[in-house]
């Protein structure tokens, strides 16, 4: 009951999903619970640094951070191996909470070294923290999930800053240095949500990663510091996310500086200076907490969704850009402040979600060995750079203006780098899902030559019918290279049934062994030729038309003679006489007699047999020898089949023949004719249609589609599935409808896989398989990866109606957004 | 290729040796040989094909041209003791449904004896 409250209350502001919403709730109060403490620290930090020594005194500082963090992430990595998440993360909260103790109680009476200590140590704690709550996240949630999360999540810590920060404003000029109570007293609160959240989260029964983790990754457990440093370095793509992290923390410890400098220069000589500037930095942090909060939860997901991963990358180096311009122009405290507002807000904002989506294509593990270098050691090793750039500046004297000229060569680099990583990100992601099975057309093909295996079929079947059949198949055979030793084994086997008694004896024992190689005086090349000239003889023509007419004048009593009749015309020249008698061959009444004419016409492929193949598509008995044929026949009988397909009064089972046919002629004419058929808004062909051209598409993957056709296409499918989805689940569920809704279901099936279908035709089609593939069967993982595939794939136009058709909601919420899809989805 | 003739039973049997292809005609050629008999009315031939060694298409073609001739004026020609290669070479063209082919010549006389 207080579940659903709670769900029902949640579900207004994100996107979440029954089961979610407790732990969800938690996930808020973590990261609320970390920022607001380090809020009141971090002011605290500035203005105690700042009155102590001024700004001069900030470099240092920086660098100091930079080296101490850097002890403290090789300790990190050794307790990480050594102990469980839960008890490292709780630790390290009553170790920062104990240290802190210390602090507070020598702030009054120590000199002021101790705020030099006090900076690194915040610095550290923050560091720290906020890794922990990201790892605590990616424990619990799949990237697809974590994404969809993060925006709230992120709320909770924004708005935990916002607290903080207005804490420090309110009481920073009572109170001063025992602000830090609070602080502390929230980090013992944080210790119980991390145990509830730990506790919840082994009840999930998605909380199977660690297990699966160790399964996977055998030595996930004996990660160091080393280890995490070369899993960046075997990896272009965290190489270059590592790259990033570091340019944009020079760039915000550059403006940082000139910040600080500047709120210095305007409180130094103001009385009690040292707590206005608290209150200062408490007012800022809060009311830039609230700025990036909206922005947050309005914009992030708002800007990511419209523009995608590859545009938003350059928005926050774009406005420091114009940021910097201006402070180097106007070194004021407004341009300051405008300049460290902007970056800070998209940092916790916008750069926080672009990030957390760079590492989604990145395995669990490896991204878990990655932050631990990237989040905990990079950053600070940037900050330590800019400060000795920053020691260098300041030490020449140089103003505001040249730290700014610093900030814009970094934002410079920062674009460059981004526009790399923006191509990577699609690679690495479509590396990451795989092809989960071949389609049955292709796995055939590629393991078996169908006509052979049909040859050697009928080459066995012969032997019982009649020695000239056995014979003229074998010689088939050979003509097509194909009589191996192992095929001449199996056809000679002897059989009971055998009445080819002459051949037999000719074969001997061996059966086919007269057309052995050991034979020295026998040439398969010589016999070869003298078939093909004797058949070619006028003497041969004349003698055997005499005989076929003999036996067309039989009926049903002469099948065997006539089939034979069939399958030596097809070794004859098409212009031959005897050409001409294959046509009555075709029609024959006998199926038996109808296949081996319909084979030797593909063989002969004469136009005057077209019409007779096409006529019998319409019989299921000898459709498929018919499809065979004229697959063979190629580009010729294009025009004849384009006219019987674009027929609607015709016979349908015929029209589908034809379009199967046209799927195995890859030419511009068969693939025009699909498309004007598709292009029909109404079609009773349109899976068959659908398919051919997605079996060219697949054998040809170069091939260019007519784009306008396909997308009119899709968005009817898409259409068609939304109204099917929507009917079905307002169908009552009585008896006399289940046949009603098993056929819904089934046309909602055809209707998805057609939409990937035609996707395939204008997008990448690897791609698109993948997709679909690992959308149907894949783990919930390949489903989030070939989800966030198709997102960075597919143009806006398209996406915005697909995505909604795979994206998990809940019933109520799927059919509202169909509805949506079906108003807004292109006339 | 070498030619002999006899008569037995009222038919004439063609002994024929050696090779028939085009390359290896001399002066004389199957199909001539038989419509001379033909023209002497000698309408029943059986051709005795055991000393043949080789016959390629041409040689086939002869076989053909006798066996026309011999039709067209109502007579017949059968064909005995056939290598198993022609004999494959029969089947693969269909010849063995034309022709009369006997393993020994007597079933093959028995055969004219029997019209």
């Amino acid at each position: 009951m207080l579940e659903n409250k709670l769900y029902n209350l949640l579900a207004r502001v994100v996107k979440i999903r029954k089961g979610e919403e407790t732990i969800t709730l938690l996930l808020f109060s973590y990261f609320f619970l970390i920022t607001a403490p380090y809020m009141i620290i971090k002011a605290l930090r500035n203005s105690e640094l700042l009155d102590a020594y001024g700004e001069k005194a900030l470099p240092p500082a920086y660098l100091l951070t930079a080296i101490l963090t850097g002890f403290v992430v090789v300790l990190h990595s050794k307790f990480q191996v050594r102990i469980s998440k839960r008890l490292l993360i709780i630790s390290s909260l009553v170790f920062f909470i104990l240290t802190g103790m210390l602090f507070w109680l020598f702030f009054p009476s120590t000199g002021n070294w101790l705020r030099l200590v006090y900076w690194p140590w915040a610095n550290i704690l923050v560091v720290v923290l906020m890794t922990h709550f990201w790892i605590t996240v990616n424990e619990i949630f799949n990237p697809r999930e974590a994404r969809r999360l993060i925006g709230f999540f992120g709320s909770g810590g924004l708005l935990g800053g916002v607290f903080g920060g207005l804490l420090v404003k309110l009481l920073a000029e009572v109170i001063s240095t025992h602000l830090l109570l609070f602080a502390f007293g929230m980090l013992i609160a944080c210790i119980f949500v991390i145990k509830s959240i730990f506790s919840y989260a082994e009840k999930l029964p998605q909380y199977d990663k660690p297990e699966k983790t160790k399964k996977e990754f055998p030595n996930t457990h004996k990660v160091g510091f080393i280890d995490s440093f070369h899993a960046v370095r075997k990896s272009h793509y965290l190489v270059l996310i590592a790259l990033v992290v570091t340019v944009s923390m020079i760039v915000s410890t550059s403006i940082d500086f000139q910040f600080n400098a500047m709120v210095n220069d305007t409180f130094e000589n103001t009385l009690e200076s040292k707590d206005n500037m608290t209150a200062f930095y408490g007012l800022f942090y809060s009311l830039l907490m609230l700025f990036a909060f909206f922005l947050q939860l309005f914009m992030t997901s708002k800007l990511i969704k419209r523009f995608g991963i590859k545009i938003t990358l350059f928005l926050s180096p774009l406005i420091l850009f114009i940021g910097s311009i201006g402070i180097a122009a106007a070194p004021l405290l407004g341009m300051a402040i405008f300049l460290k507002g902007s970056e800070k807000s998209l940092s916790l904002s916008l750069n926080q979600s672009i990030r957390e989506i760079l590492y989604i294509p990145v395995s669990p593990e490896l991204k878990f060995k990655a932050k631990v270098f990237i989040d905990m050691f990079l950053n600070r090793f940037a900050k330590g750079i800019c400060a000795i750039l920053l020691f260098v500046l300041t030490y020449f004297h140089l103003g505001i203006s040249y730290i700014s000229i610093l900030s814009i060569v970094f934002l410079v680099i920062w674009v460059i780098l981004n526009l790399k990583i923006s191509l990577e990100y699609v690679s690495t992601v479509k590396e990451n899902i795989k092809i989960k099975w071949v389609s049955g057309d292709k796995a055939v093909s590629e393991k078996l030559d169908v006509d052979y295996t049909k040859l050697i079929f009928d080459t066995l079947e012969s032997k019982n019918r009649s020695s000239v059949l056995y014979a003229l198949h074998v010689f088939d055979l050979l003509q097509h290279e194909k009589l191996s030793p192992e095929v001449k084994q199996v056809i000679s086997q002897k059989s009971d049934t055998l009445k080819a008694i002459s051949i037999g004896d000719m074969f001997g024992a061996e059966g086919a062994s007269v057309i052995s190689e050991s034979e020295e005086d026998f040439d398969k090349d010589v016999l070869k030729t003298d078939i093909n000239e004797i058949m070619s003889l006028d003497a041969y023509q004349k003698v055997m038309k005499i005989h076929a007419d003999k036996v067309m004048e039989k009926s049903k009593e002469a099948e065997i003679e006539k089939m034979e009749l069939a399958k030596a015309i097809g070794l004859m020249d098409p212009d031959s006489p005897m050409a001409d008698k294959l046509e009555t061959l075709i029609y024959d009444d006998s199926p038996e007699v109808a296949r081996y004419a319909i084979e030797s016409a593909a063989k002969l492929k004469q136009k005057k047999f077209i019409p007779a193949l096409i006529h019998l598509l319409g019989n299921p008995l000898t459709r498929g020898d018919s499809i065979s044929a004229l697959k063979k026949f190629g580009p010729t009988a294009i025009g004849s089949m384009g006219k019987l397909m674009g027929d609607s009064k015709k016979d349908l089972k015929q029209r589908k023949a034809v379009v199967e046919v046209l799927a195995n002629i890859h030419s511009k004419e068969s693939v025009d004719i699909l498309l004007n058929e598709l292009e029909k808004r109404r079609s009773d062909l349109d899976t068959e249609v659908i398919n051919s051209l997605d079996k060219i598409r697949s054998e040809n993957p170069n091939i260019h589609f007519r784009t306008r056709v396909l997308k009119r296409k899709t968005f009817l499918l898409i259409k068609k599935y939304c109204r099917i989805f929507i009917e079905l689940q307002e169908l009552r569920p009585a008896k006399k409808n289940i046949e009603i809704r098993e056929k819904m279901r089934k046309d909602l099936s055809i209707s998805f896989i057609n939409i990937f279908k035609l996707l395939g035709l204008y997008y990448p089609y690897i791609d698109i398989v993948k997709a679909y593939q690992n959308i149907k069967t894949g783990t919930k993982h390949s489903i989030a990866y070939a989800i966030e595939l198709l997102d960075n794939i597919l143009k806006k136009d398209i996406r915005d109606f697909v995505l909604p058709l795979i994206e998990e909601y809940s019933q109520p919420n799927k059919i509202k957004k169909f509805r949506q899809l079906l108003r807004n989805l292109p006339k | 290729m070498e030619i002999n003739l006899r008569k037995k039973d009222n038919v004439v049997i063609f002994d024929i040796k050696g090779e028939i292809r085009r390359s290896d005609m001399g002066n004389v050629s199957l199909h001539q040989t038989v419509k001379e008999q033909l023209d002497s009315d000698n309408r029943r031939i059986l051709l005795n094909l055991k000393k043949v060694e080789f016959i390629d298409s041409f040689g086939v073609g002869e076989i053909l041209a006798s066996f026309i001739s011999t039709q067209d004026i109502g007579g017949k020609l059968k064909l005995t003791q056939i290598s198993k290669k022609l004999h494959v070479v029969f089947e693969i063209t269909m010849l063995t449904k034309v022709f009369e082919i006997f393993e020994y010549e007597n079933s093959a006389l028995e055969s004219f004896s029997k019209e």
